[in-house]
């Protein structure tokens, strides 16, 4: 029973490894400046300021759930302090889209719907993969399942007491703005 | 150079020595680590275990309580904005209040699975005021969902009831701050963490007991040992020596009696016929002589088992040393063939008398003698003579002009049976008891027996008195 869930965790971090190599290699295929930000057409999910090069609207970036599927797209499973069980979560890397947006801060501070807010290295995006998961066990998130986006630390541990307190605590779910500094 | 390597040896030898007992008993050493590994396993994986109970009990302390919270806040800011979407506040929409519904949903099955909320639904009531609250927010649902059509009272009705779980949220909320929850699983940690403590002592101080003990153990062993070790080493001497002893006694005794034994053949049966009568009467002389010999190696024999099962008793009287001196000389000279070397005495005209054993005296006074004479050529001397030395004793020595005793020899001539290499010969057949039971008899007597010599120059034997067995007589 324990195997399968693990065997896909595995899976899934080789399925990324493999899809970060083909997206480095399409992204100096194809330069991102020649690509400039599109604006949203449905409702705004996540809005990102601060430090960007890449804005939409006025001095930030906003993204629709669209905009946001246009870019990398990583499946990541994983446990965590609030669940049962592993989950399998889908969405942005956190590093797709700062680099979509041109970011060139060292600090991000996340904002949740709650207005819970948390300061988060910008270097964590590539250490941890940190992921902007839209999905989970292949659904939509909704507000009232943590959705509509949920930042998401991977972590492949048995017990969910060997994640760190920062992680946990930089996991926003219901997040609604980045900012870079 | 030396100075070092001196210096090293001690510390090297006693090294060695350590080495060797750890490797007499390495079982015990394997015991002893083994055991201190296990203990030190036990105890670390003890601690380890406890401070990782006790983290996670801060963990979810902390955690349960922040999530109590964000429901309490969640349903407080709900009610705020619902209450504001009746009232027609131009700032709240009906989007605003379903946005507020369903994050406070979200915030239901946080406080329900998982880790963090693991002490939360330990609390009293809270798994069933969880359950009422998500049935609840279930059953206004449809309303949240469609409030342009909903009637205000019902929109207050909701606020209401919102409003009732924020109380009971509270309770919990301050249950798990203040309330005896809390204190339960702090003192519940408190106590395990004693108990972990006393099981580490209790450890220890039985891996110390037993470490001990087989300290204990190990020195016994080796006492046991060595003990052991000496006791036959004794043994395998003592066996020796008796083989040895034994041995030279047949051989000793063997030989004069295969000349008895030869020599009366050939009387008995006549081998020279009757004409040579004559050599019958020397081999009688022989015969005579080694039957002698016999005797006196058995009385040597006896005298040596005497002395060393301690049965000789001296018979002491006051007695006159000049006397023995003289009768001695007479006794040697007298031997005819023994030899012809001048014999010299230089013994002091006024001796006082010596208390012990005349017989055993004379006997050593004789055994120095008949040595001298048997070792010094003809043309060779031996003198005798007396000496009262200062420190009140006396002391006689014999000295001789003979052949001499080898330094590495010297030191071997008191031992039973002891033969120098090639100066026992036939014609001065000697038992090699007599030096032995010489010393056995001078030190009876409180007296010293020593022996000097040189090869080829001569030996000096000085028996000396002490003070004490000087007897003044009044003249």
């Amino acid at each position: 029973m324990m195997d399968m869930p693990r065997a896909l965790t595995r899976l899934a971090v080789l399925f990324s490894a493999a899809f970060l190599v083909s997206a480095t290699f399409a992204g100096a295929a194809a330069p991102q400046a020649a690509e400039p930000l599109a604006a949203p057409t449905g409702d705004v999910m996540l809005s990102v300021s601060g430090k960007i090069t890449e804005t939409n609207n006025a001095d930030r970036a906003d993204f629709d759930r669209a905009l946001l599927q246009s870019l990398e797209w990583r499946t990541v499973s994983t446990i965590t302090r609030w669940t049962e069980g592993i989950l399998t979560f889908e969405g942005v890397p956190l590093n797709a889209l700062l680099k979509k947006v041109g970011a060139s801060g060292t600090k991000i501070t996340a904002t949740a719907l709650n207005d819970y807010k948390i300061e988060i290295p910008a270097s964590d995006a590539e250490e941890f993969d940190v992921l902007l998961a839209l999905k989970s066990g292949g659904d939509w998130m909704a507000v009232r399942d943590k959705g509509p986006i949920w930042i998401v630390y991977p972590h492949d541990d048995d017990s969910a007491e060997d994640i760190p307190d920062l992680h946990a605590y930089r996991m926003v779910w219901q997040l609604r703005t980045l900012r870079v500094e | 150079m030396t100075d070092s390597a001196a210096g090293r040896t001690g510390p090297k030898s006693n090294a060695g020595k350590m080495l060797r007992a750890l490797g007499a008993n390495l079982t015990t050493v394997y015991v002893v680590v083994a055991l201190g590994l296990v203990f030190f396993g036990i105890a670390a994986f003890s601690v380890y275990k406890i401070e990782r109970e006790r983290a996670t009990t801060a963990l979810v302390i902390r955690t349960s309580v922040w999530l109590i919270h964000q429901i309490e806040i969640e349903l407080l800011r709900t009610k705020n904005t619902l209450d504001r979407f009746a009232a027609g506040l131009p700032d709240t929409d009906a989007k605003d209040v379903q946005l507020r519904f369903d994050i406070l949903w979200s915030r239901i099955p946080v406080a329900s699975t998982g880790l963090e909320s693991e002490w939360l639904r330990t609390a009293r009531g809270a798994n069933e005021e969880l359950r009422d609250l998500r049935q609840a927010l279930e059953s206004f649902d449809p309303v949240i969902r469609n409030l342009a059509q909903a009637s205000a009272p019902s929109i207050l009705a909701i606020g209401d009831q919102i409003g009732e779980h924020i109380s009971r949220i509270h309770e919990i909320s301050v249950d798990l701050h203040v309330g005896s929850h809390r204190q339960a699983i702090l003192k519940e940690l408190v106590e395990r963490q004693h108990e972990t403590a006393i099981v580490i002592g209790a450890l220890t101080v039985v891996g110390g007991v037993i470490v001990v003990l087989l300290m204990f153990s190990v020195r016994a062993n080796r006492k046991a040992a060595e003990q052991e070790r000496a006791m036959r080493i004794f043994a395998e001497n003592a066996s020796q020596a008796k083989s040895q002893f034994l041995a030279s006694m047949s051989h000793e005794l063997r030989t004069p009696l295969n000349a008895v034994m030869g020599y009366s053949e050939m009387i008995r049966d006549k081998l020279l016929g009757e004409a040579e009568s004559g050599r019958y009467e020397e081999y009688a002389d022989h015969i005579y002589r080694s039957g002698g010999h016999l005797l006196g190696l058995i009385d040597d024999i006896l005298d040596l088992t005497r002395i060393e099962e301690g049965k000789i008793v001296p018979d002491e009287r006051p007695f006159d040393i000049r006397q023995n001196i003289d009768w001695c000389i007479d006794l040697i000279r007298a031997r005819s063939g023994e030899t012809t070397a001048e014999i010299i005495a230089d013994i002091p005209d006024a001796l006082p008398a010596i208390f012990g054993d005349e017989r055993l005296i004379r006997q050593i006074l004789l055994n120095l003698m008949s040595n001298a004479a048997k070792f010094t050529p003809d043309s060779g001397t031996i003198s005798v003579s007396v000496a009262l030395p200062d420190s009140g004793g006396l002391d006689v020595c014999i000295a001789d002009t003979g052949i001499g005793i080898a330094a590495k020899d010297l030191a071997c001539v008191f031992q039973p049976f002891a033969q120098v290499e090639g100066v026992m010969t036939k014609s001065k057949q000697g038992v090699g008891l007599g030096l032995t039971i010489s010393r056995h008899f001078a030190e009876l007597h409180d007296a010293t027996l020593e022996l000097s010599s040189a090869l080829n120059e001569g030996t000096r034997a000085t028996l000396r008195f002490p003070a004490s067995r000087i007897v003044h007589q009044p003249n």
